[in-house]
């Protein structure tokens, strides 16, 4: 019997998926890097091989600081591995940056101005697609519990070459999980490693989409609204 | 971008698959489909086209091109008819070309032109994707545009005074535009102009001086390739989007006007028998060539990281049609214009990827040798959450987002939120008054909460942690006995004292700081995570009922007895099993207050509704000799 409040408090469903994926790969060898919400253009953008009059520069997308322009809330946390290879780290090198990311979009279901990312980065002389395909089975293998069936399809993102969308077959649908690809030369070049030397593979998992999938959580504003109702179910 | 099953039919002799198969092959090897949908006898695959290839492929021959690659078929050449011959007697435009935000221009005039309808299979073919039919010459033009990608103009000759000028705008100039719209130009646009007045907004849309009427009887067709970026940013500017902006901005290449000319003199000769043309003014300004590119095998083998026969790699170089030398164990590839997004090593080797087939890449595992730094912060953010959680405390993450705050953004998603928030507290008051109205449901007396997210200042940011505790209506100041208690329990665990901000009953505390200030972290601590399998299961957000209920039980029986009647006669309506919140001892006797709280998922129950299962559980009660307080 207990006259005070259940003695056990619960952890944030998000906060789960997030330490089951960091947990698979620090065990691998990632290191956990952070960067800073409030980016800079060139860390969110310009180095990730985004010019200034690309599409995902639009007002549209992103939220823009009033008192600076050139200030944005990043869009992803790849700015965060531009600055770790800054810091002149010498391949090989393997770094996960998580963190919470902003789109400017209206919300829904499926939709929110603020998320979670976990973005993977390897770069050494002989990264490869088929370590990526290796490396991300591996990772769903173990959030998911159960072998995964796993898809590479043609994808475009600005920062890799040869890009890939990773799909995962999920009550008998394929359910886009991850973008993925080969580090592009020019992001390489512009943080001072050479991409005739080095090569790298780089992806990105959206935590909120897997925590949905994985708990069969309908709305993802579900998980912003602090309530206890949702998160004291994990 | 909407293809029609048909029009790509035309660009093969031989009987494609069905649709959802060829959709199937596309996604596959080449883009993201968004759907396919039939639209009377014809079958609508939309095709997501991505800004790399959306300089080639926005048009029914881009991805006839693709499908061409993937089924190893070759295109149909010249599926309209022959080419009007030049009549000299016809005039040939005079162009000035005053802007280099032109790469090139063609124009060429046309003689007593008169086309009443265009052919029901071009008419099929637009409505099937959705265009809206206008006059038959501007029809067919935008026939065109979706055939090739190439936008294409036609001005009434016969209102055009003088040379055709493409300049800059001028400060304030003025340009009622085809849709009727009056739109005010600043130099940073450029139109296409005569003499006398601006003619179109260039690359964007036409203007109503020149446009083509039922009386038109000859044309000037404009065959150009505008720099995207001034498209783009004119478009923007102004508001306006079409389908030629949209190919413009996309870099299409100065080849194409060519071919987009061309077919369209085809097409209006396949129409019109009798018009006459004059010879097409061609003025190039900026030259596109064709790049080389060298490949090793070796190089493909490693990026894609797994063997391929050099026969495969051939096969899919004859399939794009290039021209290569294929050394012993390099290929020196001649990428055409048209490639634009082709220009190096990288960019072949995704096409020969994609062609073969990421899923016939084997797969692997990189070995990453040395052992990580480990991330102190990670380490100590995972020791507070287990800590908190152990002394009750459940996670909440809110927005970022307040009413207020130092550092606004510029394009906020709801006005009354445009601000970063410079501490936690504020969106934790809220949660914790939100959860306290659910307290019942929850099955508690008290909410603890706490949450790790960053704050911002004006001109920086921090991670902060941030703990509150509330029971609602807590005269006693119960909370800050709580917190202090928890407070203590983490300097238990982290060996140092919390330096924090008190908002009331919410603590806050710089993370940052903190973690720089403890010792680094040698080892992660992880625990097995075991929510794996939870199934979310939604809330009911119609209101609840609380009943308590307070029984004396003789000596040996145990409250768990009264708890399994409780739980079996309480009805399906009990939100959660019977939680006990008193235990009460006189004279020998012990009185076990429980509180059972009820809520239909669909609905408000009734009091009667509660009232009916209450009296049932008395009675039961009553039947076992127990007496209710």
């Amino acid at each position: 019997m207990d006259t005070k409040q259940s003695p056990q408090g619960h952890i944030h469903p998000l906060e789960h998926m997030m330490t089951d994926i960091v947990s698979v790969c620090t065990d691998l060898g990632f290191t956990i890097a952070y960067g800073p919400e409030r980016e800079d253009g060139w860390h969110n953008f310009d180095a990730l091989n985004i010019p200034p009059d690309h599409p995902a520069r639009d007002m549209q997308d992103t939220f823009f600081m009033q008192h600076d322009p050139t200030q944005v809330l990043r869009t992803h946390t790849s700015s965060v591995q531009i600055r770790y290879m800054e810091t002149g780290v010498q391949p090989p090198f393997a770094v996960i940056a998580p963190g919470k990311v902003y789109r400017q979009e209206a919300t829904d279901a499926t939709h929110e101005v603020q998320f979670h990312q976990i973005e993977g980065l390897y770069v050494s002389d002989d990264a490869s697609l088929a370590q990526l395909r290796g490396t991300l089975r591996h990772i769903l293998t173990h959030i998911f519990g159960t072998d995964v069936t796993m898809r590479f399809r043609p994808g475009y993102f600005p920062f890799v070459e040869p890009g890939v969308e990773v799909d995962m077959q999920f009550q008998g649908q394929w359910l886009e999980v991850l973008g993925a690809g080969m580090v592009h030369p020019h992001v390489l070049e512009n943080v001072g490693i050479d991409p005739h030397t080095y090569r790298g593979f780089a992806f990105g998992i959206g935590v909120d989409r897997l925590t949905m999938m994985r708990h069969d959580i309908p709305d993802v504003r579900l998980l912003y609204t602090g309530d206890l109702r949702v998160v004291n179910q994990f | 971008m909407d293809i029609s099953y048909q029009w790509l039919q035309s660009f093969f002799t031989d009987p494609l698959p069905a649709p959802a198969e060829v959709a199937e092959k596309l996604v596959t090897h080449s883009f993201e489909i968004e759907g396919v949908h039939t639209v009377g006898d014809d079958t609508i695959i939309s095709v997501d086209v991505l800004p790399n290839r959306a300089h080639d492929c926005l048009s029914h021959e881009g991805i006839a091109r693709e499908v061409a690659v993937l089924y190893k078929r070759s295109l149909v050449s010249n599926r309209y008819g022959d080419i009007p011959a030049i009549t000299q007697e016809v005039s040939i435009p005079t162009v000035s070309l005053q802007t280099d935000a032109v790469r090139r221009y063609m124009a060429v005039q046309l003689a007593d032109l008169s086309i009443d309808t265009i052919p029901s299979w071009m008419s099929a073919r637009l409505a099937a994707i959705g265009q809206q039919q206008i006059h038959p010459i501007v029809d067919i033009l935008n026939y065109v545009l979706f055939d090739c990608g190439q936008p294409l103009h036609a001005f009434d000759a016969k209102k055009v005074t003088g040379e055709i000028v493409v300049r800059h705008a001028t400060d304030g100039e003025e340009i009622t535009l085809l849709s009727g719209e009056t739109v005010t130009l600043t130099p940073q646009m450029v139109v296409i102009a005569d003499t006398e007045k601006p003619l179109a907004l260039a690359g964007i849309k036409g203007g109503v001086a020149a446009a083509v009427t039922k009386e038109t009887e000859h044309i000037i067709i404009e065959s150009a390739t505008f720099d995207p970026v001034r498209v783009r940013t004119t478009a923007r500017t102004l508001g306006i989007q079409t389908d030629a902006a949209k190919r413009f901005e996309n870099d299409i290449s100065t080849h194409q006007a060519a071919v987009g000319l061309d077919r369209a003199l085809r097409l209006l000769r396949a129409c019109d028998k009798r018009f006459e043309r004059g010879e097409i003014r061609d003025m190039v300004q900026t030259e596109e060539t064709e790049r080389s590119i060298t490949v090793s095998h070796a190089h493909i083998e490693a990026v894609l990281g797994g063997a391929i026969p050099q026969e495969e790699v051939i096969d899919i170089l004859d399939r794009f049609g290039w021209e290569y030398a294929a050394e012993r164990d390099s290929y020196a590839i001649t990428v055409p214009q048209v490639r634009k997004d082709l220009t190096r090593a990288e960019d072949i080797i995704e096409e020969i990827g994609r062609v073969y087939g990421y899923d016939a890449i084997p797969e692997a595992m990189p070995t990453i040798a040395d052992t990580p730094t480990v991330s102190s912060r990670y380490v100590y953010e995972q020791r507070i959450r287990n800590t908190l959680v152990g002394c009750g405390y459940s996670e909440i993450i809110t927005t970022t987002f307040r009413p207020d705050g130092e550092s606004r953004v510029a394009n906020p998603v709801g006005e009354d939120r445009p601000y970063l928030r410079t501490a936690i507290a504020p969106g934790m008051q809220e949660s914790l008054t939100r959860n306290v109205r659910n307290k019942d449901v929850l099955g508690s007396d008290a909410i603890a909460v706490f949450e790790i997210g960053t704050v911002f200042s004006r001109t920086d940011e921090h991670l902060s942690l941030a703990i509150g505790w509330s029971q609602g209506k807590d005269k006693k100041g119960r909370w800050k006995e709580e917190l202090t208690e928890t407070l203590h329990a983490l300097k238990e665990t982290l060996g140092q004292s919390l330096e924090v901000t008190w908002y009331d009953n919410v603590v806050e505390c710089n993370l940052t700081r903190l973690v720089e200030e403890l010792p680094p972290a040698s080892t992660y601590e992880f625990r097995q995570s075991s929510v794996q399998d939870v199934a979310y299961t939604p809330f009911s957000v119609y209101p609840h009922v609380v009943r308590d209920i307070a029984v004396w039980l003789p000596q040996e029986t145990d409250a768990t007895e009264l708890e399994t009647v409780l739980h079996t006669y309480a009805g399906e309506y009990l939100v959660r099993p019977p939680r006990c919140i008193d235990v009460f001892e006189k004279d020998g006797r012990i009185s076990y207050a429980y509180r059972l709280v009820f809520q239909a998922p669909d609905r408000t129950l009734t009091d009667e509704e509660v009232n009916r299962v209450m009296e049932e559980i008395y009675a039961r009660i009553a039947e076992r000799g127990w007496e209710i307080r």
